[in-house]
């Protein structure tokens, strides 16, 4: 199962995404801030990020910008108020994966951008994997 | 009239969902191309003399290939390596063709609202009258007390007993005129609220933010989220004291 990390300054919505996808069986840890997240997927495994674009100390944009750097293989949906198509062509230009505007009336929206980051992610380990285990049996 | 504008390749099979999203995203600065699958789509995209498409715009629940299979395909074609996808809702984005002649930033927030939106009534509401809206939507508030009672408790206690003081702290900043910090506290407000189904405050606290973005003054709007805040702690207030169904 992918293993989350959920990234907003806002308590009640971090809290909320949070318990959403535990409900759903992913393994979630939180953080406030793109500070904080940052030592999060330096210390453990992330698959996927779901992060807000305005936070404090370093706000989304800075976030994918460091993912897209340093952690390529780590998706990201982009969890956001603001909703401006040019937003979210910034964001998808940045690297992530998917643009989901707030509120969360339902969870259905995110559920999809969640669920197809998985599949993407699935696809990529099982192909890691393939060439792997190709080089493994070439060395034996 | 779009000439020079970027291109975007709009996949859709229904023809009224294609012919919406391509109204909606031609409304918000783009030269739309709707085709009905990823056939069509891989052509379109290699058409010789035309530019390259700058975005993809799929449906979400595209049948056969899905969405990423397909932006994996385009993206290897020569040149288009970095081509951005976006995710359409299902369905047409009702009523933004009735708002792309009146108000086209409206139109740009809704196609984004839309982005991954679930239906195409989520697409239309989101633009909506304030009266559309509710104070307090049962269906979220269920939703989230379904997470568990003592979180729920929790959680919208701590939002109520902050909300004095973060609609002080965007008095204080609009009074020494700090629109940016106003507009920021507004804005962090407006994704609690929305998010435990406070409908009205959320619009009320969306207009504020826009009013100190564009650099007037906030203070109308400001009274109006503290009227739409009041009627929403009062309601969640009831909802706190009531037991949780079947309890």
């Amino acid at each position: 199962m992918a293993s989350i990390l959920v990234v907003d300054d806002d308590m009640v919505v971090r809290e909320l995404v949070a318990a959403h996808l535990r409900a759903r069986g992913f393994a979630v840890v939180d953080a406030p801030d793109g500070r904080a997240a940052q030592q999060m997927l330096e210390s453990r495994r992330i698959d996927l990020v779901v992060l807000d674009l305005e936070m404090p100390l370093m706000d989304g944009h800075q976030l994918l910008r460091w993912l897209r750097a340093e952690q390529p293989l780590v998706r990201a949906v982009v969890l956001t108020g603001s909703s401006s198509v040019q937003e979210a062509l910034a964001c998808l230009r940045a690297g992530a994966f998917a643009f989901v505007t707030k509120p969360l009336v339902d969870m259905a929206a995110l559920d999809r951008a969640v669920d197809l980051a998985v599949q993407v992610i699935a696809t990529w380990h099982d192909q890691l994997g393939f060439v792997r285990r190709r080089r493994l049996g070439a060395l034996l | 009239m779009n000439d020079g504008c970027p291109r975007v390749l709009v996949v859709v099979g229904d023809d009224t969902g294609r012919q919406g999203w391509c109204t909606a995203l031609g409304a918000a600065g783009f030269l739309p191309e709707g085709v009905d699958g990823p056939p069509a789509a891989i052509l379109a995209a290699r058409r010789a003399g035309a530019p390259p498409p700058a975005l993809m715009a799929v449906e979400a629940g595209l049948k056969g290939m899905g969405p990423v299979l397909l932006a994996r395909a385009l993206r290897s074609l020569p040149g288009m390596g970095g081509l951005p996808l976006l995710l359409l809702g299902a369905g047409a984005p009702a009523g933004l063709e009735r708002s792309a002649s009146a108000d086209t930033p409206a139109v740009a927030g809704a196609a984004a609202r839309g982005l991954l939106a679930a239906s195409a009534s989520g697409v239309a509401a989101a633009p909506g009258a304030q009266s559309e809206q509710p104070v307090l939507d049962p269906a979220v508030v269920a939703r989230v007390r379904a997470y568990g009672e003592p979180m729920f408790q929790q959680l919208v206690g701590q939002y109520l007993d902050e909300l004095p003081q973060r609609l002080a702290q965007i008095e204080q900043a609009l009074g020494r005129g700090d629109l940016k910090g106003g507009g920021g506290i507004a804005h962090a407000l407006k994704g609690s609220s929305g998010s435990l189904g406070m409908g009205r405050l959320w619009q009320a606290c969306g207009t504020l933010e826009k009013e100190c973005r564009e650099g007037r003054d906030g203070l109308p709007a400001l009274a109006a989220v503290r009227t739409q805040a009041e009627a929403a702690a009062t309601a969640m207030r009831a909802v706190l004291a009531a037991p949780p169904a079947g309890a």
